[in-house]
């Protein structure tokens, strides 16, 4: 099992990455994390949830967080409604 | 019950938390123009869910027009004091459509159907109260 960090190094070690943590602390807000063991990292998100899939068994608690920022470039606006048939 | 939410700082998004299965948590935006409920499929197959756990397809209006998808059922599912079980939520590649976010879906109305709810944009809160 690996070590606990905190955010900041994690963002540190892992910049602009998605990052596979077990046992995470959350803040207050249930959203931002506080802290969790690193169970996998990559640039690439796919990556990341295929092959950290196998690596979470031995946890009570799994969060998926990016530690750089999007910038979206567009608007977002309504989709994703379903089609009445 | 009042929770709290934060805005996704360039977009204005509301982001919320929401437990799947009782052990992932899972960032995504509360969309309440959206009837159902959607999570990218990278995210849903880290939860362990297969191609073959899919019970049917619909078809969505999206961004780039009108698509088939896949529909899983979870097991739990649960945000803002809320859990639903065996909750149909609709699946979607949101990589490979361009689609590049910190988070992992959109929370619909079908989630909060049948409950009273308000959004406070001031205080960033979302309060249940039925």
């Amino acid at each position: 099992m690996g070590q606990l960090m905190n955010i900041a190094d994690i963002k540190a070690l892992y910049p602009d990455e998605w990052v596979l943590l077990g046992n995470p602390i959350m803040d207050e807000s249930e959203i931002d994390v506080l802290s969790g063991i690193p169970l996998f990292h990559s640039k690439d998100k796919k990556e990341v949830c295929y092959i950290g899939r196998g690596k979470t068994s031995n946890f009570d608690k799994i969060t998926l967080i990016y530690t750089g920022i999007f910038r979206p470039k567009r608007k977002i606006t309504g989709i994703f409604n379903r089609i009445a048939k | 019950m009042t929770y709290k939410f934060k805005r996704e700082p360039e977009s204005g998004l509301i982001l919320i938390n929401i437990e799947i299965d009782k052990k992932y948590e899972l960032k995504m935006i509360l969309d309440t123009g959206a009837t159902n409920t959607t999570i990218d499929s990278n995210a849903l197959y880290l939860l362990g869910y297969d191609l073959k756990d899919c019970i049917g397809t619909v078809e969505i209006e999206t961004a780039n027009g009108i698509i088939e998808t896949e529909v899983f059922e979870i097991n739990s599912f649960s945000s803002v004091g809320i859990e639903k079980e065996k909750f149909e939520i609709q699946v979607y590649d949101f990589i490979a459509h361009g689609i590049f976010s910190d988070y992992n879906g959109l929370l619909g109305l079908d989630f909060l159907e049948g409950k009273k709810f308000c959004i406070d944009t001031n205080e960033n809160t979302i309060t249940i109260t039925k």
